[in-house]
């Protein structure tokens, strides 16, 4: 591999490299964030009185735009009078990165202010049982819809132009409805998350199984394979790799519905927290909020991805050959003397060459086993 | 220089062996059957023929290859046979039963290499035993016996895209044999692979076509395949489609690659040229128009 060269078309990167690029997808972002929030002369665009002067409407600590400022300051020296001073910031609403990071860790300790409201790590795991539940009752229909769907045109005729429809009504559309219906606590939400989910789901695995290699079913046809069997033995293993990928993304769909879903009824979850935090304007606390969210995502798609390994071995790339070095004594050991008039110039992989040597064994007794005894 | 200008015998001239073999041949029990076989495309009335009255018996233990140019309608008439395909009419009897959909009484192997991703090469092979109601334990010792005869053992537990293309195709002839098929139908199997494994690939099917009660119906575009494997080659053509000449192969067996050479195989393979490659086709197809885009008098010839 060529080394030195970042930009190479479709070519692996070092592991180094990897590690890296990936550190500095996140560093780049933090580091604009901290020059806006710490660089005093970037942005910066309020005044926050330290030292209130003459000025009759100043208190301490007020913030005022910068331009206001300058003229109340250029009035009062007009005048003589004592100069106000002041520092420049940020507004409110853009918390610095140490604020944020400080608030993952209070926004857990910080008791609510009234009683019935619940903890951070309460509305943090309402959330998230919102969430399974609703992907939960989705993919238990979905996922059986979705493979019918994708193995007979029979299936796919009589529901996808329906869901087809039905997909591009807006989830959130339903939740007046769906309050009427189910009441004003999960319910709806999960009802709400379901929906948005669902058709998806069905559209998106049946696509997936239609994309089922048929020469592999064809296979299985001429092996014998017919009927449920082969849905079973051939199309569910064939597309459950990629079922999985599209089910790791459309678990990604259902927390973009999550904000929506839970705003309907009764405010619940991380939502309630976040509304609750902007209120009361601790908007570092709105930042660890969202964060968690993006955190929480990410770390449980990495684990599905890791899952995914565990359960589908065959996908894994390295696995260490144990029959290779057993081929290559073989090569050593063998001479490869027969002549081949057909071909002069052929260049085979050394795995090619290796592999495909190995001789077949002269036995007769085994074949004779599992066949007709009549021969010529 | 041409096939055709060499002194070549006769390719009708057989040695007494093989003529013999042919006699014993034609006693065994017919396989096989295709009666009036026909196959069309298209709205009635403006029907593309692929092939029209195709008729011929396969007597048991027959090494059949099938050669024609591109568009002959060879994988047509294969996968009629295998059950993938309908024909528009005629018949294709199995032991004297006629043929409708796939079954494991026709074991298939394909060009791409049709295995399994998920499952390991013995359970790639254990695919058919289990389905006929096999006992696991049953299934996976005549696995066994089968990776073994195509001498894979070592790799029962690997996965597909672990094997090179060669071991890939014996896998996959494996697992078509474990079913224990009347015919094993072979849709151009090697013409994925490179030369050098091709050919050892072929030695390999001459082999374990020896040791296996199996009747072989084998597709290539190849003309040295097609003679080198074969007992006698079915010549398709195009416009008009259909059988164009049963070929009584004249080279006797066992088969060695020194064959290659021998008179009564160039005789086969110049025939063979003869009938595929008609001067028509030449004339549309290989010669290009005479536009000239170097330099005059840069020339590579």
């Amino acid at each position: 591999m060529a080394s030195g060269d970042w930009l190479g078309l479709k070519e692996e990167l070092p592991h180094q490299r990897k590690i890296l690029l990936t550190v500095l997808s996140f560093l780049v972002p933090l580091l604009l964030w901290c020059a806006v929030s710490y660089i005093p002369w970037l942005w910066h665009p309020l005044i926050k009185v330290t030292v209130v002067g003459d000025v009759d409407y100043f208190t301490e600590d007020m913030e005022l735009p910068r331009a206001d400022f300058q003229h109340e300051w250029e009035k009062v020296r007009a005048a003589g009078g004592t100069l106000p001073e002041g520092i420049r910031v940020n507004p409110v609403y853009l918390p610095a990165p140490h604020e944020v990071a400080r608030a993952f860790y209070t926004a857990f300790t910080t008791e609510p202010r009234l009683p019935n409201e619940p903890w951070l790590h309460q509305s943090l795991g309402h959330s998230i049982r919102t969430i399974l539940w609703g992907f939960f009752i989705s993919s238990l229909f979905g996922v059986p819809l979705g493979i019918l769907c994708g193995t007979y045109r029979f299936f796919s005729r009589l529901q996808e132009p329906f869901i087809e429809f039905f997909r591009y009504l807006p989830a959130p559309a339903f939740g007046a409805l769906c309050v009427a219906v189910l009441g004003i606590d999960d319910g709806p939400k999960i009802a709400i998350i379901f929906i948005g989910t669902f058709f998806q789901q069905i559209l998106v695995i049946s696509n997936t199984v239609r994309k089922v290699d048929p020469a592999l079913i064809e296979a299985a046809q001429t092996l014998g394979a017919r009927g449920w069997k082969l849905v079973r033995g051939v199309v569910i293993p064939a597309a459950i790799t990629d079922i999985y990928t599209d089910m790791r993304i459309l678990l990604g769909w259902a927390w973009t519905y999550l904000i929506v879903a839970e705003v309907v009824g009764t405010m619940s979850g991380i939502t309630f927290f976040i509304n609750q935090q902007a209120r009361y304007r601790n908007f570092d606390n709105v930042f660890a909020a969202i964060g968690m969210i993006g955190i929480i995502g990410l770390t449980s798609d990495m684990f599905l991805a890791w899952l995914s390994t565990v359960l589908f071995p065959w996908k894994r790339k390295h696995r260490r050959r144990k029959a290779k070095p057993i081929a290559i004594s073989m090569v050593a050991s063998q001479n490869r003397g027969e002549a081949n008039p057909r071909e002069t110039s052929a260049v085979t992989s050394p795995s090619e060459q290796i592999s495909d040597i190995t001789p077949l064994p002269p036995i007769a007794a085994s074949a004779d086993a599992t066949t007709n005894p009549a021969r010529t | 220089m041409s096939l055709a200008t060499l002194a070549l015998p006769d390719y009708h001239d057989q040695s007494t062996e093989v003529a013999a073999r042919f006699q014993r041949i034609k006693q065994r029990p017919v396989v096989l059957s295709v009666n009036n076989l026909c196959k069309s495309f298209g709205p009635p009335g403006h029907e593309h023929v692929v092939f029209d009255n195709l008729s011929f018996d396969i007597h048991r233990r027959e090494f059949i290859t099938i050669i024609g140019p591109s568009g002959c309608g060879k994988s047509t008439f294969i996968r009629a046979v295998a059950g993938l395909d309908e024909s528009s009419g005629g018949e294709i009897l199995l032991d004297g039963k006629p043929v409708s959909g796939p079954g494991p009484d026709r074991g298939m192997v394909f060009q791409g290499y049709t295995l399994f991703p998920w499952r390991t090469v013995k359970e790639n092979v254990m695919f058919g035993l289990e389905l006929q109601g096999k006992s696991s334990g049953l299934a996976e010792s005549e696995a066994r016996q089968w990776l073994e005869m195509v001498g894979l053992s070592r790799f029962e537990e690997s996965y597909p895209h672990e094997l090179s293309g060669g071991m890939k195709q014996r896998v996959a002839i494996a697992r078509a044999l474990a079913n224990e098929p009347r015919i094993l139908i072979m849709d151009e199997p090697f013409g994925a692979l490179d030369a050098l494994t091709r050919c050892k690939m072929q030695n390999y099917l001459l082999q374990i076509w020896k040791r296996v009660d199996v009747t072989i119906l084998f597709i290539t575009h190849d003309l040295d395949e097609a003679i080198y494997l074969s007992d006698r080659i079915l010549v398709l053509g195009v416009n008009p489609g259909g059988a164009r000449e049963f070929i009584e192969n004249p080279v006797p067996r066992p088969r060695t690659v020194a064959q290659l050479l021998s008179p009564e195989f160039l005789a086969v393979k110049a025939r063979l040229d003869e009938l595929i490659h008609t001067p028509a086709s030449e004339d549309e197809e290989d010669k290009l128009p005479v536009i000239k885009m170097t330099a005059a008098g840069d020339e590579v010839e």
